[in-house]
């Protein structure tokens, strides 16, 4: 090979090499998932002062009321859950309704530190019999890269496998339509070992461990998580059940991973 | 008569017919979309009203704690189906001046960004008072960023609107708000934005050989030093009818009142 030809060559390879790079750009998130327990356990305040110390950039959060009067949670009648999380953690806060209760709503919500481009409430399957209703909320976030990935959060039914896996087969109908990278947390209430995880979840990255989350103070199970999907599109750099929180009968999930958006 | 003749004659009147054909051409130019007049009279119960609040130029909105006055007002003023908020720009981190209003008043609050860096962030915050399902939005990074809430307007019938919001600064903009809204002017999207005062004859130009089936109006608003003007882009079902200008405190508002024209006129 002559001189010429060697150079031509090397100039090929930073080539490609300098587009491989600029087009498979990764982030980094921060992303935690949380039942709330409609604040029965501790003030919106603490909790806002928690997800501040973790400086977490999206958060998935369930059991949130707006402007309910509970008698389990007297502290917290009338307040907007995701509004309070909001203001004190200076994030943008989106809520899903699930149903009325007590002269309010119940349902998930949203926590973003980058703007939400858009969101969609989305009622999850619930067959006869009838059980509670269930909801997605599906959100797009732009990114300072300027790229979007999806953001959900959910919580499926409780007392039901069965609605539990056509919710979940719905969820995978669902997403397969999104064309951003996506990110799904929430409270599943069901376990790694379940046929619903096992089966619903195998194509999804899964970004979360075995610790248990529930309850906090009896942890026996693992029913909260963080999935990516597709799952080629996504990196665990660490996740982490932070057992020594019991501002909620669940513990915190928290996930730092690393998303191939371009 | 002769075949020289003949040949003459059907030279002419090809000649005529290719000139009358040509002359025919400024008739085939598109003069765009006109839409119909609306009904004279305006139907008071069927009256959308809607807070712009805008300096209508570059500077943020807030600048000295002023939404402690549009907090009062939200609270004791619930007639406007929303709130709108230009250049209440964020800072990544720390609490919207929206998000804030929206904690005061108990209400939802949304925000449609203008511009994105990694630390600050220009945008539109949007204050509604029921439960949203879905905030539609689109976003073309560096191009153009729209959004709002879907919401049932509580008009003599209920009806659904998605109640939009944008910033224009650039003609490049045009195209890509023209393939937003898509047949969306056709599904009761209203748009209340501002757009450059140097580009709004433009806009109109081009929206008017580029979509169907819409009415747009600009809002002439006498505020000293403005580079923006206000804008309301509605599907021929509804009208921006009156925009009536405003200050609470020292924050410039203008009260948008849209109209829903119940018969559709193609």
């Amino acid at each position: 090979m002559n001189k010429m030809n060697l150079r031509s060559l090397f100039l090929s390879l930073v080539l490609i090499t300098i587009s491989a790079v600029s087009f498979a750009q990764t982030t980094e998130l921060n992303v935690m998932t949380f039942n709330l327990r409609f604040g029965e356990l501790a003030s919106l305040e603490d909790m806002a002062a928690y997800i501040n110390e973790q400086q977490p950039d999206l958060v998935a959060l369930q059991e949130c009321d707006w402007k309910t009067n509970r008698e389990r949670a007297p502290k917290q009648s009338g307040k907007a859950f995701v509004n309070e999380l909001a203001y004190h953690t200076g994030m943008f806060g989106i809520y899903g309704k699930a149903i009325d209760y007590r002269g309010g709503y119940y349902g998930v919500g949203i926590l973003s530190k980058y703007p939400v481009v858009r969101s969609e409430r989305v009622f999850l399957p619930n067959p006869r019999p009838k059980k509670e209703q269930r909801v997605m909320l599906i959100t797009e976030i732009e990114l300072p890269d300027k790229s979007i990935v999806s953001f959900i959060s959910t919580h499926l039914e409780v007392s039901s496998e069965t609605i539990r896996q056509k919710q979940i087969k719905f969820i995978n109908k669902k997403i397969k339509k999104i064309k951003t990278p996506v990110i799904l947390a929430g409270d599943l209430n069901a376990v790694p070992e379940s046929k619903e995880i096992m089966t619903g979840f195998s194509r999804w990255f899964n970004a979360t461990d075995t610790v248990f989350t529930y309850s906090t103070m009896k942890p026996a199970i693992k029913i909260d998580y963080i999935y990516g999907y597709p799952n080629k599109l996504f990196g665990l750099i660490k996740t982490e059940v932070d057992t020594n929180c019991v501002l909620s009968d669940h513990f915190p999930v928290f996930s730092v991973i690393r998303v191939n958006n371009k | 008569m002769n075949r020289q003749k003949l040949k003459t004659i059907l030279l002419i009147s090809f000649c005529i017919a290719g000139f009358s054909f040509s002359c025919k051409d400024p008739v085939t130019v598109d003069e765009g979309y006109e839409a119909p007049n609306p009904p004279a009279e305006v139907n008071q119960r069927n009256l959308i009203t809607v807070e712009f609040y805008s300096r209508l130029n570059e500077e943020t909105l807030f600048q000295n704690n002023e939404s402690e006055l549009v907090v009062n007002r939200i609270s004791s003023i619930t007639s406007p189906l929303a709130y709108l908020f230009d250049r209440s720009d964020a800072v990544m981190g720390q609490t919207s001046p929206v998000v804030e209003i929206g904690w005061q008043t108990q209400t939802k609050s949304f925000f449609v960004q203008n511009t994105l860096s990694d630390s600050y962030v220009q945008g539109t915050g949007m204050i509604v008072r029921p439960i949203v399902n879905v905030f539609e939005g689109a976003s073309i990074p560096d191009t153009l960023f729209i959004g709002g809430c879907t919401l049932m307007a509580p008009l003599g019938n209920p009806v659904t609107v998605t109640l939009m919001t944008c910033k224009l600064d650039h003609k490049m903009q045009f195209p890509a708000l023209v393939n937003i809204l898509g047949d969306g002017l056709n599904t009761n999207k209203l748009v209340i934005g501002t757009v450059k005062q140097h580009i709004s004859e433009d806009m109109k130009h081009f929206l008017k050989h580029h979509l169907k089936y819409f009415r747009l109006s600009f809002h002439e608003t006498g505020l000293e030093g403005r580079t923006h003007q206000l804008f309301i882009l509605t599907p021929i079902n509804f009208i921006g009818r009156e925009v009536l200008s405003a200050t609470v405190g020292t924050l410039p508002m203008y009260q948008c009142k849209i109209e829903y024209l119940k018969t559709l006129i193609y």
